[in-house]
């Protein structure tokens, strides 16, 4: 699985890297970037609970 | 999906402090979206969904027009405020401010100014708690945002002229409704004249920061002008104030209201993260956002005009029962908590994370030198409303505490 980022729904809360700081990282605005290509099953699980603390629903798994 | 209705003839989606909360449970039982004959006619977005979709179809519903930002009331007459970008501005020269601030308030950024945020905070706290302070607000909430902002943002060690600044910018705010429209503008003219001569100081002496990059960047390939320029350095002042304070308050508030929780968060400070969230979920210090539809749309049946106001209402939107289990309760452990304390698309607040870093520092500072909150016994903290919904501003918290032992 995999994460999604709509780069052009994410405003930069940054809820997701705070939560997630192996999955996700803020870039020099602090907009949210997937550092992991395909998710181990190990980590679908932080995956999906960083998209449901999305304020913007801009994160999806699939 | 819930069937939406006109709010009832007398209905007033413009709460005062002590009435947000149930106006929120009304507005989502009755109407997520609904029109008000209130001040000339507006919608409120009540529901989540709304709210959210409002905030963030950024074509559709602006902030305003090309010299005033929309608001509901209006700003009292004799009160005339500059546009403040990127708050008052619409795409596409929104997305240019905002790309000359975010560099600097974004999370990595602020790495290099966690130390000077803890030192502010740690003095000021240690100072009330060593003098038994009586008002959290007066003594401590009140008081950090400015410092932080002036001292380590913008690079002004001077704590008088941030005393200063902060003193106007409290008084317009709390003021809104109490002062004429003449004291407010004379108020306003003050705090221009200071950012205009804050302005020419630093063209002279260069520090690479937010200041710097408003005063040095381009925007829709030409430099600021003057008057942008005054009205981006206000709004990056005036929306770390009253809010941070308000949050700040809400805390210690949350702490006396809930004894439990302080246990938890000195057994589990990682939790601490946590408690903010749902701190800024159930009392946003911005309890509603306006903008104006540029073109017609329908949002849950009703159709919505180009021009018509909508005010989304962040209280409610953070309660919606479609959205969180047992909305009105404070729950540490839930597990998702996608509230619109700091608003949605791409006007969201632009310092949030200097926000959630603060109030992490602040929490920790306290929690380290005091226990054991409470109110005397009657009393609790005292609020004043302003802008119609958008705040229910604290203005006391007579906090009692005992020092912990390692603060004596």
């Amino acid at each position: 699985m995999r994460i999604r980022i709509d780069r052009d729904v994410c405003t930069g809360h940054g809820r997701c890297y705070a939560l997630e700081p192996e999955l996700f990282e803020p870039d020099d605005e602090g907009f949210a970037v997937a550092v992991v290509e395909e998710l181990d099953p190990d980590q679908v699980a932080g995956a999906e609970r960083a998209a449901g603390n999305c304020p913007e629903k801009a994160i999806s798994v699939e | 999906m819930a069937m939406t209705e006109d709010l009832p003839a007398g209905f007033d989606p413009l709460q005062q402090p002590e009435t947000a909360f149930v106006t929120a449970r009304a507005l989502l039982e009755r109407c997520p979206f609904g029109w008000s004959e209130r001040d000339g006619g507006f919608w409120v977005a009540a529901g989540r969904e709304p709210a959210l979709g409002v905030l963030q179809d950024r074509e559709g519903f602006h902030v305003g027009g090309p010299t005033r930002a929309v608001r509901i009331p209006p700003d009292p007459v004799g009160f005339n405020r500059p546009l403040m970008p990127p708050q008052d501005v619409n795409p596409p020269i929104h997305r240019d401010f905002r790309a000359l601030i975010n560099p600097h308030v974004s999370p990595s950024a602020l790495v290099a100014h966690a130390e000077g945020f803890r030192r502010i905070i740690a003095e000021l706290v240690e100072a009330y708690v060593a003098r038994m302070g009586t008002d959290f607000a007066r003594d401590v909430a009140k008081v950090f945002p400015a410092r932080v902002t002036f001292s380590e943002l913008f690079g002004i060690p001077d704590r008088d002229e941030a005393e200063t600044v902060r003193s106007w910018v409290e008084r317009i705010i709390y003021g809104r409704f109490t002062e004429s429209g003449e004291v407010l503008g004379a108020l306003q003219g003050a705090w221009n004249d200071w950012t205009v001569d804050f302005m020419a100081r630093r063209r002279r002496d260069r520090r690479n920061n937010v200041v710097d990059a408003l005063l040095f960047g381009r925007v829709q390939g030409r430099p600021p002008t003057e008057i942008e320029i005054v009205g981006a350095l206000q709004v990056l002042i005036l929306g770390g104030f009253m809010t941070t304070s308000d949050a700040s308050c809400n805390m210690v508030i949350t702490l006396v209201d809930h004894p439990e929780l302080e246990h938890r968060l000195r057994e589990r400070p990682e939790l601490i993260d946590r408690f903010i969230e749902e701190v800024l979920r159930l009392d946003p210090p911005v309890g509603a956002r306006v903008r104006r539809c540029t073109h017609e749309t329908t949002i849950d049946g009703h159709v919505v005009h180009e021009g018509d106001r909508v005010l989304v209402n962040l209280v409610a939107a953070n309660r919606d029962p479609a959205e969180f289990d047992r909305p009105e309760e404070f729950d540490l452990d839930r597990p998702r908590n996608r509230h619109l304390a700091f608003g949605a698309g791409i006007h969201r607040c632009v310092g949030s994370n200097v926000a959630r870093l603060t109030l992490r520092i602040l929490m920790e500072e306290l929690l380290a030198r005091a226990t054991d909150f409470r109110f005397p016994v009657g009393r609790r903290e005292t609020r004043v409303g302003a802008s119609g919904a958008t705040w229910r501003l604290v203005d006391s918290v007579p906090l009692e505490f005992r020092p912990t032992a390692g603060s004596l």
